[in-house]
């Protein structure tokens, strides 16, 4: 069951760069059919969502090239930089389990794609693919110990 | 019992109305933030009454009850009333799935509480025994015991001490922690709501933090951290919401008189504040009752200071003292000031191992685990990453938390334990899921299913296995934990003897009938004069190492003949 106000197909940062100061995706503002009181004081922070939406609209787009996308942000070097390093750390680090089991190693791999991808209309997919995996990982170490403790395991 | 139960009726009937009545003048407006007020404002009452009562010799039942009963009728007198929550009704737009999560959590924590007793180590050995004593004298004035800890700040035993007293019976001492644990989730909401995410999203944040496994085993296990971390949650949905700066002062009181690691984590909490400082300021509908509440918050918290610095000479105490270190090696068991070394060591077994809590099951007290569980490691934290990206506000939590996670793991001895001070960091990725699902209908399929499977996880933990629950059920009401015990104590008075792990309160039983005494003897032969004039006829040294000197001196007595072992960790007098 989905909740009903829920936008649908977004991007991380694709904005109907057309439309300033409205919510992207079905044009109308996240959260307007909210449920509760509308004493909820939100207005500000619509606002403020809003505009840092429209500052970036026009200078990010699906349209343009990683490389592009570096030039325009320069400040993208330094997070890959930063993601890069977290994944050395990954290779380095004595853990217990190897680096394809790391959780940390994927999230790593995971900031750089969106800092080169912001704009990628499939980021709702990678994001998908990531939860199951990382699930999976965090399953493969935890499982074992939730079933001895009912009993299910000698 | 029955009129136990009576008072304890009024007592909560006399609170609930007077933090009904209080919020009237500081509520902010905005109903997720002043639902967080209002659990506040019950738990400092609360901690208020237990407190006043104990100093003043009157903590019983009816020493309690007829002030609140006072209380009650004056306020029904002045035409207060209370609106009755499960009048409420519940909006379509949430989802039926998160609703019946939600109700699961609330099924499960309540069974919990009837059927768990307290069994966890540290609430056994030196949070509980001071409420069992308490409850036991009806005052403050008992001996705190040899465990150094027992004089840390006890202002969630304040709340605890609230659950027992009026039954006499710590059947539903539980809920303490179980209160703290809906004032985690309802600081969430208001986080998810200061966000601009909509209520069923704010309802899935809560959600995450209420089924985090940390939080959740320990809401049933008695312990302070989750409480801290609910408080510390708290504070920052109070400077989200731009409060007035008297109710941080207020709620910062409170803290550090539940537990002093939570000033641990106040220069996030400032940064937050100086980063929100250009939003417009909260309204508040009154703000004449603001000192009162900072005063009320201070008092909380400095009367554990103060009285641990008349007594011990040092408000800290036992921090950085000799007095708080390894019996066998000498090494300190708590770290008093800031460690690099603590910091990596932490962080690193965070990243590498504790994360993914498979080491050892669900523990109260986190083992080698963080205890953040599938619905925060498996989608709270890719969802973190993407929602940094688009939401600036959750940026600026996020910088708050981070600096906060380094200030705490720094000041923090890195041992097997040393996550659970961080119990409030899992709600930042939980607001983040619930950001990330708002925005792409696609990412709610695995986050509801990471909820139910934490929801599963954590209805058995490796305090309460299903064999030991199976067992407990076995046990007659009045037997308590008794039954984990070797040897069954004497129903009037026994001793104990040593520095840790003493677990004095199983021996004091659930109904708090069995005075437990500690002997601090240094010799074979004071120890058993000093059994012999107290009427002392067993003795319990649990977790006693026979290295420490303690250890030495029962082997010199049994070997001497003044003592018999009856088994592991017990003695008889001959």
């Amino acid at each position: 069951m989905i909740p009903p106000c829920r936008e649908r197909g977004q991007e991380l940062e694709s904005l109907p760069d057309a439309v300033p100061g409205r919510a992207r995706g079905n044009g109308r503002p996240s959260g307007s059919c909210s449920s509760s009181s509308a004493s909820e004081n939100r207005n500000s922070s619509l606002r403020e969502l809003e505009s840092s939406r429209g500052a970036r609209g026009h200078a990010i787009n699906s349209g343009v090239t990683a490389l592009e996308r570096v030039r325009r942000r320069p400040w993208i070097l330094l997070e890959l930089a930063l993601a890069g390093l977290l994944i050395a750390w990954r290779f380095a680090a004595p853990t217990w389990h190897p680096v394809w089991m790391d959780l940390l190693f994927y999230l790593a791999l995971y900031w750089a794609w969106t800092a080169l991808f912001p704009a990628s209309k499939s980021w709702p997919g990678v994001t998908l693919a990531l939860m199951l995996l990382a699930m999976g990982i965090y399953l493969k170490h935890q499982m074992p110990q939730m079933l001895l403790m009912v009993n299910l395991l000698p | 019992m029955i009129l136990g139960l009576l008072w304890m009726g009024v007592a909560n009937a006399a609170v609930l109305l007077a933090a009904r009545a209080a919020l009237r003048r500081v509520e902010t407006g905005r109903p997720a933030l002043d639902l967080v007020l209002f659990l506040l404002l019950r738990f400092s009452f609360i901690m208020a009454l237990v407190l006043a009562a104990g100093l003043g010799g009157f903590l019983t039942p009816a020493g309690l009850g007829l002030p609140c009963a006072l209380l009650l009728g004056l306020l029904l007198l002045r035409g207060e009333r209370f609106d009755a929550p499960w009048k409420a009704e519940i909006p379509r737009a949430y989802p039926r799935l998160a609703i019946g999560i939600a109700a699961f959590i609330a099924v499960r924590s309540l069974l919990q509480v009837w059927f768990y007793v307290p069994i966890e180590g540290d609430a056994t050995c030196y949070h509980l025994p001071k409420v069992a004593d308490w409850i036991r004298t009806g005052s403050f004035r008992v001996d705190l015991g040899t465990d150094p800890r027992a004089w840390f700040p006890a202002g969630f035993e304040l709340v605890e001490t609230w659950w027992a007293l009026f039954l006499r019976h710590d059947a539903l001492i539980e809920m303490a922690g179980l209160e703290f644990l809906l004032l985690a989730s309802a600081a969430a909401w208001s986080l998810a709501r200061w966000l601009g995410l909509t209520s069923p999203s704010a309802l899935l944040a809560a959600l995450a933090v209420a089924s985090t496994p940390g939080l959740a085993v320990q809401s049933v296990f008695c312990m302070n951290d989750g409480p801290a971390a609910a408080l510390v949650l708290a504070a920052a949905a109070l400077i989200a919401g731009r409060a007035p700066f008297l109710l941080l002062v207020w709620v910062g009181g409170m803290a550090a008189g539940l537990k002093p690691t939570t000033a641990y984590a106040a220069p996030g909490l400032l940064l937050f504040w100086l980063l929100e400082r250009k939003e417009a300021p909260g309204r508040v509908s009154s703000r004449a009752a603001l000192p009162l509440l900072a005063l009320l918050g201070l008092a909380l918290g400095a009367f554990w200071y103060v009285r641990t610095w008349i007594l011990k000479g040092s408000p800290v105490y036992p921090a950085g003292s000799p007095d708080l270190v390894d019996t066998i090696g000498g090494f300190p068991l708590q770290q008093l000031g800031p460690s690099l070394a603590s910091l990596s060591t932490n962080l690193a077994d965070l990243a590498n191992q504790r994360i993914y809590d498979g080491r050892r099951p669900y523990h109260a007290l986190l083992t080698y685990g963080a205890g953040w569980g599938p619905a925060i490691v498996a989608c709270g934290l890719p969802a973190l990453v993407a929602a940094l990206r688009w939401n600036p506000r959750l940026r600026r939590l996020a910088a708050a938390f981070a600096l906060s996670v380094v200030t705490v793991l720094a000041l923090v001895l890195s041992d097997a334990c040393s996550l659970r001070f961080i119990l409030w960091f899992p709600a930042l990725p939980a607001l983040a899921l619930a950001c990330a699902v708002e925005r792409s209908p696609r990412l709610y399929p695995p986050a509801m299913t990471a909820l139910i499977v934490a929801c599963l996880a954590t209805t058995f933990s490796e305090n309460y296995s299903l064999p030991t629950l199976i067992q407990q059920l076995r046990q007659d009401f009045s037997t308590g934990a008794k039954w984990t015990l070797p040897v069954q104590p004497d129903p009037s008075r026994v001793g104990v003897y040593g520095r840790y792990s003493l677990r004095a309160y199983l021996l004091q039983g659930p109904d708090f009938k069995t005075e437990v005494v500690s002997l601090r003897a240094d010799s074979p032969e004071r120890l058993t004069s000093e059994m012999t004039r107290l009427k002392i006829s067993l003795l319990y040294a649990m977790g006693v190492s026979p290295k420490s000197r303690e250890g030495r001196v029962l082997e010199e007595s049994v070997r001497r003949g003044g003592l018999r072992k009856l088994a592991t960790g017990v003695y008889a007098l001959r």
